[in-house]
């Protein structure tokens, strides 16, 4: 009779043990799948930051441009080598977006006589600014999606025993500054 | 022994419908290649793009999928693009060479979404100039056939002549992509379930050999859209 106690007892154990290995690993996968989404979202900025500068200028050799937008535009591409923090980086993305507003606005303007070659050029360009910004809200969406899946991991009984145990917190989703 | 038969029959059969169940979703199941869920197409007009579109996935396997829908809401047509292309997987899961085109007619926008594998070949700009170029001009005469034409053929162009440059993905010797896992595991099962059901299982294989599904791929939400 203890033998059978004893070896339900085991059985039980091997059971629990088997249990928590694989909820943990579940915690990590879907953890590494945050930060691997989060590392698509950073490279879309690095994209942006990369790309649509060079455009501005190749665009602003057949328009006229305000030669201080085409200066700060510069200026920010370099700011940016120096940013270290996804905020910084944020931060100099939207201060990139107002320099193309400006640059926007300046083709549309009243004192522009666009030739054939510029409006097929700014065409272009917008075409690649609104692909820029879909693919960085596309990441970011997929970059809430997981950390959804991550969050319900973490939260749901009882995979949250195993994410207390092992230190696995709730992730923050990514809500851009109004 | 009856009824355990006719029990077996109807199981097999749920799990038939199950993957159509699954699919009940904000965006369509769109089939290779051509989806026309308006009308706006007749007949032969799907048979030439649809040639058109296989011969392409033959040549270098980039999957080119048409999609024709009434309206994108509520999604608004950059996320139902951008779904659409995920849900369905369009282009090879191992190359992401998959292009869709995708016509909104009651709120005339259209948009083409490439897949991450094309977007070095296909970037916004160039696709946004095809599109103004070919799609627009056709669209707002509501000639849906020439516009979607001359854009199918203008990517195409695009993707032959850089798939001549490049060696892309090529099929193996018979044309077909055939992954013997799956080949396996259905003829295993086909196989169980006929000597099971006595046979009866063949009048649960119409609802089976339905239009093919594309390859698996996906895109980062690269492309360019516009209004007719």
């Amino acid at each position: 009779m203890p033998l059978l106690i004893g070896l339900i007892a085991v059985v039980i154990l091997l059971v629990t043990g088997a249990w928590i290995i694989v909820a943990y690993n579940g915690l990590v996968s879907s953890e590494q799948k945050v930060e691997a989404q989060w590392a698509q979202v950073e490279n879309q900025y690095q994209r942006k930051i990369d790309l649509i500068p060079n455009l501005v200028n190749v665009t602003g050799q057949y328009t006229q441009f305000e030669k201080s937008t085409l200066e700060n535009i510069t200026n920010l591409r370099t700011q940016w080598l120096s940013d270290l923090t996804s905020e910084e980086r944020l931060n100099t993305s939207l201060a990139l977006d107002g320099e193309i507003n400006a640059v926007v606005f300046a083709y549309y303007s009243a004192e522009n006589y666009p030739t054939l070659s510029s409006i097929a050029l700014v065409a272009g360009l917008m075409d690649e600014l609104a692909g820029t910004e879909n693919r960085i809200a596309t990441e970011r969406t997929r970059f809430n999606e997981e950390v959804r899946d991550y969050n319900t991991k973490v939260n749901k009984f009882p995979s949250n025993l195993v994410a207390g145990m092992f230190g696995f917190d709730e992730r923050d989703y990514y809500n851009p500054p109004l | 022994m009856r009824t355990a038969h006719k029990c077996l029959v109807a199981l097999f059969g749920i799990a038939l419908l199950v993957p159509q169940i699954g699919a009940a979703q904000q965006v369509p199941t769109i089939y290779l290649y051509v989806n026309d869920f308006v009308g706006v197409l007749t007949i032969d007009e799907i048979s030439t793009l649809d040639e058109i579109c296989y011969e392409l996935d033959r040549y270098n396997s980039d999957e080119l999928a048409i999609v024709i829908v009434n309206s994108t809401q509520p999604l608004g047509i950059d996320l139902y693009a951008s779904e659409t292309f995920e849900v369905n997987g369009v282009g090879k899961e191992s190359s992401d060479n998959g292009v869709m085109i995708l016509v909104s007619t009651e709120e005339t926008l259209w948009r083409i979404e490439v897949g991450y594998g094309l977007e070095g070949v296909l970037n916004d700009a160039k696709v946004g100039a095809i599109g103004r170029a070919n799609l627009e001009p056709y669209l707002s005469q509501e000639d849906y056939y020439s516009g979607i034409f001359y854009t199918v053929s203008a990517i195409v162009d695009v993707l032959v002549s850089d798939a001549d440059q490049h060696s892309g993905n090529k099929y193996p010797l018979f044309g077909y992509h055939i992954d013997w896992w799956e080949l396996a595991s259905a003829i295993a099962v086909f196989v169980v379930v006929a000597a099971l059901t006595r046979g009866r299982i063949l009048f649960w294989i119409g609802g089976v050999l339905t239009r093919g599904r594309f390859g698996g791929g996906s895109s980062g939400g690269g492309g360019a859209r516009g209004r007719f």
